[in-house]
This record gives C-alpha cells, sequence and structure tokens, in this order.
C-alpha cells in the first residue's frame, strides 16, 4: 500500500506530537508525583474501600474532620452526601499540605474547587485520595460536580485558609 | 467515469428500501425536535433567563435531551444512513435485510417510547449515562434494552446484505461505503455487550429488587466500556459521509481506498479498550491502568490524523484537476453554494477545535483542570452537536429526495444553507462560552445557581447568559431544519442523486487483509482483555455493594 | 421474490463497476515502482495539516499553562 511522501511526513509528526504528550503527563505522574486522584491508602482501608452503609462506624469516617499528622500536614476526612459534605466547613492554615480523603454515604459526587486542580469523584464503597497544599490564602468553595439528585445544585462546602 | 455514473442516474430508489430509510431519518428528526425544545430550556434555565413551571425539574429535561439526543437522534439517523447506502452499493435489500431492519426498527421505537414515558414521569430522572446506586424505575432500564437489542437487529441486516454480496461476487474489493457501514456495525456490536451487562446483569435485577445492591465501580466501568466507543459509532457515519459522499459532491475523487479501509479499521480497534479516560478522577482504578488506556486513547487519534490528510488531498487534488494553481488555490473551487457540501464541511472544520479539546480532556492530569465542568458540555457540543450534526444535516437534503424519487429545490438548498450558518454561529456562542466557564470552574450539569452568592461562581453567570443566547439562536436552527425536513417531504418528484464517490486513476489495490474480519475482531479482542481483565477482576473481587437510592 | 434477488445483482454490479475498474487499472501496471517520483503535488494539503497540528499544541500547551497555574 502506497502513502504519499507528506502524509508520512505528516503522521510521523503526528505520533511524535502524542508521545510528547504521552511522556510530559507519564513523567509528571510516575517521576514527579503529579497524578490525578485515586484510591486512598490510608492504614484503616482495605483496599481503598468502605462499606457505604457502615460510615458511621467505620475509621476514619466515624470522626470526618481535619486531622494534623506532620509538620503543617493534615488529612481532611469527608463525607459526601446528597446534597452536602460532612463538615461543611474547615479552616486550613496557610500553606498546609492536605490529603483529601473522601467517600460518599449515598450516590456518587464531585469534589471540585475551583480556580484549582483539585477535582475528583467520590463514590459510595470507593475511597479517593488526592493531596493539594494551600499556598494561597482566603476562603475556597467546593462544589459536587456530579449530578446526585434534585438538591444538587446546592451541594457545596467551604474551606478557610488563614 | 461519467458514463459509469450514469448507467444508475434516473434510476427510481426502491420503495421498499426508501421507506425503511425514510422511517429512520423521520423518527431522528422528531427526535432532535423534543430534544431541542428541551435544550432550549435548559440553557435559558442556566442563563437565569426563566424558571421551569412547576412539576418539570431542570434534570428531568437534561436527561430527556442527552437521550433523545445522544442516543436516539444519533442512532436513528446511522442506521437510516447506513441502509440507504447499502442499498445504494450492494444492490436491493434482500428480504431479510428489510426484514431484520423493521424488527430493529420496531424494537427501538418501543423502547424509546416507554423511556420517554418514564423520563416524563420523572422515575427516570438519572441522566442519559443512569450512574448507580441512583435507581431508576426497573422499565426505564428495559427500555433502554429494547432500543440496544433493536439496534443489533439492525446491524445485523447490514451484515448479512454484506455477506450475501460476496458470496455472490466472490473475489472482488466490496464497495467502499458497505464496508464501513460493516465496521462502524461491528463496532457497535463490541461496544454494546459492555452496557448490555450492565443493564441486564446489574441494573435490571437491582431495580426490580431482585438484589439487594450494586458493584457502583463496575457498573460505571461497563458503562464507559460502551461510552467512548459511542462517540465513535457516531462520528464513523460522518467519516463515511466525508469519505465516500463528499469526493463526488466537489466532483473529485476518494483519495485512496486502502487507506479509507485502514483508518476504520484503525478507529475499530483502537477505539475500545479506552473507556478508563472517562473515569481518571476516580477511585478503585490503579494509575497503571489509567495511564495504559491514556496511551491507547491518543492512538485513537492517529487514524483522525490520517483522515485530515486524506480530506484535504482530496480537496486539493480536486481543485488541480480543474486546473487551478496556487497552493490554496483549491479552496476557491470548493463548491460552497452546495449545502450537500457545505454543511458537512462545516462539521469538518469545527471538528479541529474539537478534536483538539479530545486530545487534552484525554492527557491524564489535564483532566484535573475540565472534568465535569462545561467545558466537557461544550466539547461535545462541537463533537456530536455539530460535526456529526451538521454532516447528518447535509446528508438529509439529498437522502430524503433520493430515497423518496424527489429531488434537492434550489430554494431549499438556500434554506440549508442558512440553516447551517445559524447552527455554526449558535454553536459559537454556546460552545464557545461553555469552553471558556469550564475552564473557569463551572460545573456541568447543574441548574442555576450562585451557590448562596458566592462571588466566584456569581462571576459564571455572565458566560452562561451568552450561553443561552447561543441556545436560542441555536434552537431557531432546530426549528428551520425541522421545516426543511418538512419541505423535502413536499419536494417534487424527480431524480437526486445518492453521491458514491470513486477512486482516483490508479490508486493503488487495496491490501485484501483488509477485510479478514476475524484479524481485525481477534486483535480488538486482545486488546481490550489486555486493557480491562485485570482491573474488572479487581472490582469484581474486592467491590462493595451500595444499596439503591431516588434522590430527586 | 426471485426477480429482487436478480435485480439487486444487477444494479449492484453497475454500482461496483467503478471501484473495480480502478483495481484493474492499477492491477494493470504491476509493482508501480514509479510512483514515489509521480506523486501529486499536495503542498496545501501539508501546509493545512501542519497547521492543525499546531493548533492542537497550541491549546494543550495553554491548558498545561493553566494546570501548572494553578498547582
Ligand atoms: C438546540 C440545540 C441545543 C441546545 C440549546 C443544547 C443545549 C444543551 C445544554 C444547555 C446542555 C446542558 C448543560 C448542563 O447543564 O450540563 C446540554 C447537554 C447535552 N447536550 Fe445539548 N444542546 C443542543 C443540541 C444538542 C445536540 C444536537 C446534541 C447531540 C446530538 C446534544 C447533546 C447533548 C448531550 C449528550 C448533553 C449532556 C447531557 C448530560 O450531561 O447528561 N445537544 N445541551
Ligand atoms: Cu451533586
Ligand atoms: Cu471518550
Amino acid at each position: 500500500m502506497h502513502i504519499h511522501r507528506l502524509e508520512k511526513i505528516w503522521i510521523g509528526f503526528g505520533l511524535a506530537m502524542l508521545l510528547i504528550f504521552l511522556l510530559l503527563t507519564g513523567v509528571a505522574a510516575f517521576a514527579m508525583g503529579i497524578s490525578p486522584p485515586s484510591s486512598s491508602s490510608h492504614e484503616n482501608m482495605h483496599h481503598g474501600k468502605v462499606d457505604p452503609t457502615k460510615l458511621q462506624t467505620t475509621a476514619p469516617f466515624d470522626k470526618p474532620g481535619l486531622k494534623q499528622i506532620g509538620d503543617n500536614e493534615y488529612e481532611a476526612v469527608l463525607i459526601a452526601y446528597a446534597f452536602g459534605y460532612n463538615p461543611d466547613t474547615i479552616d486550613i492554615p496557610h500553606g498546609a499540605k492536605v490529603h483529601f480523603i473522601v467517600t460518599s454515604s449515598d450516590v456518587v459526587h464531585g469534589f471540585e474547587i475551583p480556580g484549582t486542580n483539585v477535582n475528583f469523584m467520590a463514590e459510595p464503597g470507593e475511597v479517593t485520595e488526592l493531596t493539594h497544599t494551600f499556598d494561597k490564602a482566603g476562603q475556597f468553595l467546593v462544589l459536587c460536580n456530579e449530578y446526585c439528585g434534585t438538591g444538587h445544585e446546592m451541594m457545596k462546602m467551604t474551606i478557610n485558609v488563614k | 467515469m461519467i458514463s459509469t455514473s450514469s448507467i444508475t442516474a434516473g434510476k427510481p430508489f426502491h420503495e421498499n428500501d426508501g421507506q425503511l430509510v425514510l422511517a429512520h431519518v423521520l423518527f431522528a428528526f422528531a427526535a432532535l425536535l423534543l430534544g431541542g425544545i428541551a435544550g432550549l430550556l435548559q440553557a435559558m434555565v442556566r442563563g437565569g433567563t426563566i424558571t421551569l413551571p412547576h412539576g418539570i425539574g431542570y434534570y428531568q429535561l437534561l436527561t430527556a435531551h442527552g437521550v433523545l439526543m445522544a442516543l436516539i437522534f444519533t442512532t436513528y439517523f446511522i442506521i437510516g444512513f447506513l441502509y440507504g447506502g447499502v442499498a445504494k452499493t450492494t444492490g436491493r435489500l434482500l428480504p431479510t435485510t428489510l426484514a431484520l431492519g423493521w424488527t430493529g426498527f420496531l424494537l427501538m421505537s418501543m423502547g424509546t417510547a416507554v423511556g420517554t414515558v418514564f423520563i416524563l414521569l420523572n422515575k427516570a430522572t438519572v441522566l442519559y449515562t443512569f450512574y448507580a446506586p441512583m435507581k431508576a424505575s426497573p422499565y426505564f432500564y428495559v427500555a433502554l434494552a429494547l432500543v440496544v437489542v433493536g439496534s443489533w437487529l439492525s446491524g445485523y441486516g447490514i451484515f448479512y446484505q454484506y455477506n450475501y454480496w460476496r458470496k455472490t461476487h466472490p473475489g472482488e474489493r466490496s464497495p467502499l461505503f458497505s464496508f464501513m457501514s460493516v465496521v462502524t456495525m461491528l463496532l457497535w456490536q463490541v461496544a454494546t455487550l459492555g452496557v448490555a451487562a450492565e443493564v441486564l446483569i446489574q441494573l435490571i435485577p437491582w431495580s426490580f429488587g431482585w438484589v439487594d445492591t450494586i458493584n457502583v465501580l463496575l457498573s460505571r466501568t461497563l458503562f464507559w466500556y460502551f461510552g467512548h466507543p459511542l462517540v465513535y459509532f457516531w462520528l464513523l457515519p460522518a467519516y463515511i459521509c466525508w469519505y465516500v459522499v463528499i469526493p463526488k459532491v466537489i466532483g473529485g475523487r476518494i483519495y485512496s481506498d486502502a487507506l479509507a479501509r485502514l483508518s476504520f479499521l484503525l478507529l475499530f480497534v483502537f477505539s475500545i479498550p479506552v473507556g478508563f479516560h472517562h473515569q481518571l478522577m476516580e477511585p478503585g482504578i490503579s494509575q497503571f491502568w489509567k495511564f495504559l488506556q491514556v496511551a491507547l486513547t491518543l492512538m485513537v487519534v492517529v487514524p483522525s490524523l490520517m483522515t485530515a490528510f486524506s480530506l484535504f488531498a482530496t480537496f486539493e487534488l480536486a481543485g488541480r484537476a480543474k486546473g487551478v494553481r496556487g497552493v490554496f488555490g483549491w479552496l476557491k473551487v470548493l463548491p460552497w453554494n452546495d449545502v450537500r457540501f457545505f454543511a458537512p464541511f462545516m462539521g469538518m472544520l469545527i471538528f479541529i477545535p474539537a478534536g483538539a479539546g479530545g486530545v487534552i480532556n484525554a492527557s491524564y492530569q489535564l483532566d484535573e483542570v475540565v472534568h465535569n465542568t462545561l467545558w466537557i458540555t461544550g466539547h461535545f457540543h462541537l463533537t456530536v452537536a455539530t460535526s456529526v450534526a451538521l454532516t447528518f444535516f447535509g446528508i438529509a437534503y439529498w437522502l430524503i429526495p433520493a430515497v423518496t424519487n424527489r429531488r434537492l429545490t434550489p430554494r431549499l438548498n438556500k434554506l440549508g444553507l442558512w440553516q447551517t450558518w445559524i447552527w455554526v454561529i449558535g454553536m459559537f456562542f454556546m460552545s464557545g462560552s461553555m469552553h471558556t466557564v469550564g475552564l473557569l470552574g463551572a460545573p456541568r450539569r447543574t441548574a442555576y445557581t450562585t451557590y448562596g452568592d458566592n462571588a466566584q461562581a456569581s462571576g459564571w453567570i455572565p458566560y452562561e447568559v451568552v450561553m443561552a443566547i447561543g441556545g436560542m439562536i441555536l434552537f431557531v436552527g432546530v426549528l428551520l431544519m425541522i421545516y426543511n425536513i418538512y419541505a423535502l417531504l413536499q419536494a417534487p418528484a424527480g431524480y437526486e442523486e445518492f453521491p458514491i464517490g470513486e477512486e482516483l486513476d490508479g490508486a493503488e489495490p487495496t491490501p485484501k487483509l483488509f477485510e479478514r474480519w476475524g484479524v481485525w475482531l481477534g486483535i480488538s479482542v486482545v486488546l481490550i482483555f489486555v486493557a480491562y481483565t485485570i482491573p474488572v477482576v479487581e472490582m469484581i473481587q474486592t467491590g462493595v455493594g451500595s444499596p439503591g437510592y431516588k434522590t430527586w | 421474490m426471485t426477480d429482487t434477488f436478480t435485480s439487486s445483482r444487477t444494479r449492484s454490479a453497475a454500482g461496483n463497476q467503478p471501484a473495480s475498474a480502478a483495481e484493474n487499472q492499477s492491477a494493470s501496471r504491476p509493482g508501480d515502482k514509479t510512483a514515489e517520483t509521480k506523486e501529486p503535488s499536495l503542498k496545501g494539503t501539508f501546509i493545512a495539516v501542519m497547521l492543525l497540528g499546531g493548533f492542537i499544541i497550541a491549546s494543550w500547551v495553554l491548558v498545561l499553562a493553566l494546570f501548572l497555574s494553578r498547582n
């Protein structure tokens, strides 16, 4: 099968472009740890799973909220539910590194802080973990960006960085 | 060449075949009208222009819009178009083909009717992706199953006709249109296995109460195993128009039959094992498997890059054959005033930003910027609601007269050019503002809200107002399109060409390998197993069941 | 019904003629070793697709920049 010389150049160029995209994202993810959210590896979790009907009695979701685990490093354990988050406000010290550990007690929800790269899903039975460092002070809106029912557009919480 | 095409010129399209095509196409446009009304209302609600009367919810409308547009309009039009082209290129439809086509039509229509009723009754406000553990009425899932099974039968009809043609034409290369139809339907068969498994094994038993809980992650994975090839099921018929129909309309030739077939086979092989790129932001799937599917996703870009080259080459060579010079001289001799060319051409042009957006969405971490924001909604209003939809509109202008033995009048051609401009302008505003406000963080699938006068969220409203203006322009486009369809049905009797391009003289022969279906199906199955087996087994073994909820 | 079959055959033979004609033509020039030198000029096509490639890269880099500025 014959392919025009210029088409060969074009496909070569396209492949190179795609490989560079892949390389950049791959290096960022696997060498620099800048990766999208994944299952929580929290010590209490079995394969990052929990029983969504027993959250009140399952650590760490029996005590949702912020917990200091190191030098300006925190764990934010949160439960998404229709239509809100528990707790609905957290205060974070300026510059803190926060590990969000989130699940849902009912349907699938989203967790997005607009203006940042914090954007992930909370699913019943699964525990999502994502780390973010808050270098900017101020009040941040967290909103649910996955349709979860009639009150979906009201589902939010607040993060105060002081 | 002129002599070969004049053999068929003037020959009427057989009535039985024409009716099957027409039934599908008209059903599709009825869905477009209903979906368009919902779309208009959604855009206006989001822009804060109107509040819905009590009893109708935003998410109910959104469910109707998604189902009618993404599932019904597309599937019906595609089946109608493919049957038309298969009849044109392989000969009249065989009795068995017709029987399969009509049975498929009936099953799908029953499914659509039942599904729509349950959406209107507010018993299935789960959007067109019906994510568990939101639990709709079981009859909604049964309705979806009917649509899928019906579409399978329609696919079998095309396979049957193609096989018959090959048996009666030993050693010959199949017509390109029919080959591409078979690839499209084969993709559909393999892809729908995922959603069929989700609906039949998980959702139906659970929604009837025969089992208590559902494995949420598994259901999402099965859905997206289907969900990505779904978008290629929409796109491939548009590519058929671009590869096979457009060369004839512009008075040119198909650039390369072999490359066209190759790109279809690559799309078939690479478009299925990539569903995780819709699940990059969720737990339960390890980084390795996500990234592997990201790599496969970027591979599926390659056949589209080939397509871009072939299309430009067709244009350039057609221009050169007409004697034009200069690097871009060929642009001037394209038939800009012919809606059969212009509407699909605008679809192709818009596929450039649409495709660029798709590469961004699939780029792993970059998805954090756009995931579940209005950027995504803006993206697929370019891909499916413009590139694909405008191509389908462009097809309708000749397909309807061709199968009803009428002709496209100059007046309708002109209305078609207007319709195309209205659509493009409306989409520029609607999709443009969706993209922009999405980058700022505005979520998709969300009714009007400022999150309690939050300053940031209030800043998104002006963009959503522009979105609503674009939506209104688009709705005018829907109405004009519906009028055009009506007028096409009243057009004067006569003959309208079913444009099927011919290959360039002296093009290379097409490798026989391209029609060894076992090989391509085999590669596809291997890739699917590589990409999915381990993560899915893990999901089944470790998954925790969730009860169902009705949160609307 | 029998006439459905016969007419479908004649129809399809006519429909397929152009494609098989093209095949025969290329087959009558076995090997076609000169194809490389006889390639048509596709300069305009090449420039067009490279612009397309440039557009993809530019948009990708734009969103990457947004991502980095928010990280
Ligand atoms: C009159 C023309 C149209 C208008 C005004 C319109 C408007 C909209 C709006 C405002 C949304 C919802 C935004 C959100 O809250 O997330 C939406 C969603 C959607 N539209 Fe359209 N649209 C139109 C045509 C189409 C067409 C032709 C298609 C496909 C063929 C389409 C497919 C979709 C899909 C799949 C969704 C997503 C539904 C979901 O998120 O569940 N739209 N449209
Ligand atoms: Cu929500
Ligand atoms: Cu996809």
